[in-house]
């Protein structure tokens, strides 16, 4: 089974995304904080990371930044995010962002988008 | 003459006493000298004499000693009488000897020795000698041993002692003797050797005196003798010191001139005689020549010169044409006339006394006489008058030879006319140039109105005068009282004047002169007033020049040169209208440039620094190049690139911008980092003079707000529009959910739940923004009217009903709660303050609300008991979109907005806002309002927490109609009571074990699911709780059942009045 990391500070949002994802065979972890998925990260290796990037504390960015690289290698990141300049995006590339999702996002659109990467 | 007949016998004399003089000397010093030398002999003679004398009577002595003492030891040893004979003798001798010794001139101890001697020879003779011969005799050598070891030996050895003493001495002293001796001949030798040379010294003295005084002078006569003879000149040196040999040298030259003049009398005679022949014959010749070139001369002078003879006494005896000519009289008016015809009397009287006194002296006199001719006319003679001598030296005629100098003497008048005149323009010329440097000495007004005027008090000569500026109401004056002065300027008495200028360039007013400047003078004086004006290039009266002379009218050659310098005044002034026109057009730019609000900066083309205006130096802080005349390029581009972050950028901009005319780059953004950052835009523009580039200009804007602004709007827009996105995302997101997934009913409510509640936070959002921006604006209209505040925070409380978690209540403590406000933003206010307290609220965390009186205001204050601010936020708190950033506070989410809100509410409600906060406590949020119908005096006593001290203590009130809750609250406060509300009866029972209270009155039919049952319930099971007397208010009558149940201490059916609810109580804590 595929791991999935959701990092939103929201709960509204993370409950959204984990219940529109709910129907794929993977497992889904929540944190509500890029100090929280950190810590998680350094733990187990996820295939997928949804990831918000207007967070307090720590923006997705900086999370990245500060991630350990070795555990990111396979993953595939998806950020969340309202900023979607060419600046932004160039900057969120070189940090490892591989897909960018605008919000407001469609939960079906994420559902594929997680279904593709997850698929063996 | 007789004198020298003496002579002789003096040089005589002279040479005789010199021989005499120095013969005396010698033989003088001779005698002195041999005189000297014998007595020193004859002293060292007697010396020597008494000193071998005394040596040899010594010496004889102890001879005849010694010869006395061996005989009588010749006569001990042998007994021989024939010794004993000699020793008797000797001892004569040794008498003698004494005898002779004692005749010599002796010492003391010579004179000692001497009787000692005598003694022992009278002892010797009388005692011992006669007993030693007895005792050789007797054969008794023993007796003679001891008699020879008596004392008398003792005296024998001390003269033999002597003896040799003195026989050292002696030769001591004849030693000393004879160095005294050579010494003298010595000294005699020097004597006699200084006395040669002094001999000599004086013969060759003798000698030269001879040679010089009488062979010397005796050898010139002869050489001078010699001379005469071969007929040279006479040549003595008379200074011959001998009287005798002057005399003779004397009478040798006289005799020797006069030898010569004899000869040459004789000789001149001769020559004479024979020149004199010459002479006649050539002089015949000569005469001849002369009459030809007299005649010659004659008609010569007869062409260009006048010509008048006249004899002694000045009677005209011949005169030729050309004086006739020129004098304009005949000949025969002339001759016959004395010279006083020719009216030469124009010089002075010395002129012709001295031409008089010069010509009867028969000399020629010259000069220049003016005559006058017949017709009246002038003539000038340049004259000659030579004076013809008779044998006597008188003159007996005189010549005037005169040339007519008329012509001449005119041109010269005219040439010191000229002269003058020239001086007189060069005076002028100075005039005008004075005139000019006190024109150009100055721009300012005033100053040239006083330098203009001191010209004129000088250059012209007037009594009194005013120079005035009509239009800057500006003068100078002479002569004017202050008030008169002043009385000219005004306009009454200018226009006339003005009008009379406009058309005249000046007129002259004659007046009687007034008391004051008739002054001691006597009769009708009149006094000339003169104005002048001086006009602008436009036509106008720029100065007006008033003068006024006493009795002296004003000459045409003065006006013309007044109205000359008029003229220049005009010029003048003109430059100063436009030097002012220039002066303020710059200190307008200068003004402009120090006051914009923009940096400015001129450098020059080699990019050097000219100028900068204060705003620049101070925005880039480089007040120190205030003082420098100049920056060079590299250092002030050096400073301040240093200062910025984009040094490299700046420094490219400053750098291109000075060198190319035209730069790519008009302006650059940049951020200095001094004591605070600011933000500049620099731009830049070329200066060009006469399309030459000649330097560049940069305008430094501090853009510091502008960028601070704009950071801020950029903020705010990705917060709002993340702010936003959230809410939609979720709205979008289950709505899709809920279109495209089947799902369960619970699930379809759980979603249309979150997206009701996400809708609504977007509304919340929007509203919250416009309110912002709204209330920032000002656009915000207050409706304002009375309004209970307890009342109003009592229905907010209400609206916050289903928030179960977290327990409001209203603990009021105020007597005086109208205010005047617009009840919807106050409710707006208090729901947002609330409700930032209730979301920060952990769960069970209480909200309080307090309201109380204080200094004529109500304050109200909201506590909550969460995660609180920390110290450093709390001053920005009340900015837009500032939420504190941690953890708890993002998990909790909202706009920000809302106490940048509640701060432009209550700024409109002239109250205040502020905040008390503990990290980790919680926070209390206070504002205070003006209030209604109370003054000020009696509010004093309120304090925010506890109980007034003259309360009577708290009622917990739990009723959930409002209306009644206030009419109760109203009451129990009118009698002194404190009162805290409770909407509902969840977490009453914490609050009953943290206060004191009086009272607790509970309505049984409450709202939500808990009743007043379960709350008495609970309250009466507590610990600390249970004795709190319990009230019951309830319109169900179940007093009996409650009674029953619980402890309660009274039961009140509603309606009912709440002054019995209020008696009860007070009767309550009477017990």
């Amino acid at each position: 089974m595929k791991n999935v990391l959701v990092v939103d500070d929201e709960m509204v949002l993370r409950m959204l995304i984990v219940d529109s994802l709910e129907d794929l065979n993977i497992t889904i972890d929540e944190a509500e904080s890029g100090l929280e998925a950190l810590s998680m990260i350094s733990g187990k290796k996820y295939d997928v990371i949804i990831l918000d990037y207007m967070m307090p504390e720590l923006t997705g960015l900086e999370m990245l930044e500060k991630a350990d690289k070795e555990m990111l290698r396979e993953t595939v990141i998806v950020m969340l995010t309202a900023k979607t300049q060419e600046k932004d995006q160039q900057q969120a590339k070189s940090a490892g962002v591989d897909v960018f999702m605008k919000k407001p996002f469609s939960p079906m659109e994420l559902y594929r988008l997680v279904e593709d990467l997850t698929n063996e | 003459m007789s004198d020298k007949t003496y002579r002789p016998i003096k040089i005589k004399r002279k040479f005789y006493r010199m021989a005499a003089l120095l013969l005396s000397v010698i033989v003088l010093i001779t005698t002195l000298g041999i005189i000297t030398l014998l007595n020193v002999q004859s002293t060292i003679d007697e010396r020597y004499e008494e000193t071998t004398m005394k040596f040899n009577a010594i010496n004889d002595l102890e001879d005849n000693l010694t010869q006395v003492l061996f005989r009588a030891r010749g006569y001990y040893a042998f007994q021989d009488q024939m010794e004993l004979n000699l020793l008797y003798e000797n001892l004569e001798e040794f008498r003698d000897s004494i005898d002779h010794f004692q005749s010599l001139s002796l010492t003391d101890e010579e004179e000692e020795l001497n009787t000692i001697l005598s003694d022992f020879y009278t002892n010797y003779t009388n005692t011992l000698l006669p007993s030693a011969i007895s005792y050789v005799e007797a054969d008794d050598y023993e007796s003679l041993r001891a008699l020879s070891s008596g004392g008398t030996n003792e005296d024998i050895n001390r003269f033999l002692q002597y003896t040799r003493g003195f026989n050292d001495e002696s030769q001591l002293e004849r030693d000393e003797i004879y160095a005294d001796t050579l010494l003298l001949i010595n000294r005699f030798t020097t004597g006699f050797i200084i006395l040669g040379l002094v001999s000599f010294g004086l013969f060759v003295f003798v000698i030269s005196r001879l040679l010089k005084e009488i062979i010397f002078p005796l050898e010139m006569l002869i050489s001078a003798t010699l001379n005469l003879k071969k007929g040279k000149k006479l040549e003595l040196k008379s200074d011959f010191q001998l009287q005798e040999l002057q005399m003779l040298a004397q009478s040798f030259e006289d005799m020797a001139t006069e030898v010569q003049d004899k000869e040459d009398e004789l000789t001149a005679q001769n020559e004479e005689l024979l020149s004199q022949q010459d002479e006649l014959e050539y002089n015949q010749n000569q005469l001849e020549a002369y009459v030809t070139e007299i005649e010659h001369i004659n008609k010569a002078l007869n062409q260009s010169a006048l010509l008048c003879i006249t004899n002694d006494e000045g009677i005209i005896i011949n005169v030729n044409d050309m004086f006739c000519r020129t004098s304009k009289y005949k000949e025969d008016e002339l001759v016959g006339n004395t010279t006083r015809i020719l009216k030469s009397g124009h010089q002075d009287k010395a002129f012709y006394e001295t031409m008089w006194h010069t010509i009867s002296k028969g000399k020629i006199w010259t000069g220049k006489i003016r005559n006058e001719a017949k017709d009246g006319s002038c003539y000038w003679l340049n004259a000659t008058i030579v004076p013809f001598l008779n044998e006597k030296g008188k003159a007996y005629r005189y010549i005037l030879i005169g040339i007519d100098i008329t012509e001449n003497k005119r041109n010269e008048h005219a040439l010191k006319e000229l002269l003058e005149q020239t001086q007189k323009a060069k005076e002028k010329t100075e005039k005008y140039s004075n005139l000019n440097k006190e024109l150009t000495a100055t721009v300012n007004r005033d100053e040239f109105l006083n330098r203009v005027f001191g010209y004129f008090r000088v250059a012209f000569d007037f009594d009194k005068g005013i120079l005035v500026s009509p239009n800057q109401k500006q003068f100078a004056e002479k002569g004017l009282t202050e008030n008169h002065a002043r009385q000219f300027l005004s306009d009454a008495y200018l226009n006339d004047i003005v009008i009379r200028l406009q058309d005249e360039r000046f007129y002259i007013v004659k007046r009687e002169a007034n008391e004051s400047e008739i002054g001691i003078a006597e009769g009708k004086v009149y006094s000339y007033d003169l104005y002048a004006s001086v006009k602008d290039e436009h036509g106008n009266i720029a100065l007006i020049f008033a003068l006024t002379r006493i009795g002296n009218v004003f000459a045409d050659e003065e006006i013309s040169e007044i109205l000359i310098l008029m003229g220049q005044l005009s010029i003048a002034l003109s430059r100063i209208d436009i030097y002012e026109d220039v002066q303020r057009e710059r200190s307008l730019n200068e003004s402009i440039v120090q006051n914009v609000t923009e940096g400015l900066q001129l450098v020059s083309l080699d990019g050097d620094l000219l100028q900068a205006n204060d705003k620049l130096l101070q925005m880039i802080g480089m007040e120190s190049y205030r003082d420098n005349k100049i920056v060079s390029k590299d250092i002030w581009i050096q400073d301040f690139a240093k200062k910025c972050q984009e040094s490299a950028e700046i420094r490219a901009f400053f750098e291109q911008a000075i060198d190319s005319e035209y730069s790519d780059i008009s302006s650059i953004r940049c951020q200095l980092d001094d004591e605070t950052t600011r933000h500049l835009q620099i731009y830049t523009s070329p200066v060009f003079i006469d399309e030459a580039k000649t330097g560049t200009i940069f305008m430094y804007r501090d853009i510091t707000r502008e960028y601070e602004i704009d950071v801020m709007k950029s903020e705010l827009v990705s917060t709002v529009s993340h702010e936003l996105r959230t809410p939609l995302s979720s709205v979008l997101g289950f709505t899709e959910m809920l279109l495209m997934k089947e799902l369960k009913p619970e699930k379809q409510k759980r979603y249309l739940e979150t997206i009701f509640k996400e809708a609504k936070r977007l509304t919340n959002l929007i509203n919250d923004f416009l309110d912002v921006q709204r209330i920032e604006s000002g656009k915000q209209e207050y409706e304002m009217k009375e309004v209970n505040l307890n009342k109003t925070i009592m229905e907010v409380i209400d609206t916050f009903k289903h928030e179960k978690n977290n327990p409001i209540y209203l603990e009021d403590s105020a007597s005086f709660t109208h205010v005047m406000a617009d009840r919807e933003r106050l409710i707006q206010l208090l729901t947002n303050i609330i409700s930032n307290a209730v979301k920060f609220s952990p769960e069970g965390g209480k909200v309080a609300v307090k309201i109380y009186n204080e200094n004529g205001k109500i304050v109200v204050s909201i506590s909550d008991q969460g995660i609180g601010i920390p110290k450093a936020d709390i001053g920005t708190i009340f900015t837009k979109f500032k939420r504190v950033d941690n953890s708890a506070s993002k998990k909790i989410g909202g706009t920000g907005l809302g106490l940048a809100i509640s701060k432009g509410i209550i700024e409109a409600h002239q109250g205040d806002i502020w905040i008390d906060s503990q990290e980790n406590h919680g926070t209390t949020v206070f504002f205070s309002l003006p209030v209604l119908h109370a003054p000020t005096d009696q509010m004093q006593s309120a304090k925010p927490e506890g109980v007034f001290p003259e309360s009577k203590g708290t009622v917990l009130l739990i009723e959930d109609d409002i209306s009644l809750a206030m009419m109760l609250s109203e009451s129990l406060k009118f009698n002194g009571f404190n009162v805290i509300h409770y909407l509902n009866s969840r977490n009453v029972s914490s609050i009953a074990q943290e206060r004191t209270l009086t009272a607790i009155v509970v309505d049984l039919m409450l709202e939500d699911g808990m009743t007043g049952w379960d709350l008495i319930e609970e309250i009466q099971s507590g610990e600390t709780t249970r004795t709190i007397p319990v009230i019951v208010s309830s319109a169900i009558d179940k007093k009996a059942d409650a009674l029953d149940r619980y402890q309660i201490h009274d039961y009140l059916v509603k309606p009912y009045s709440p002054e019995i609810l209020s008696e009860i109580l007070l009767k309550l804590i009477e017990d």
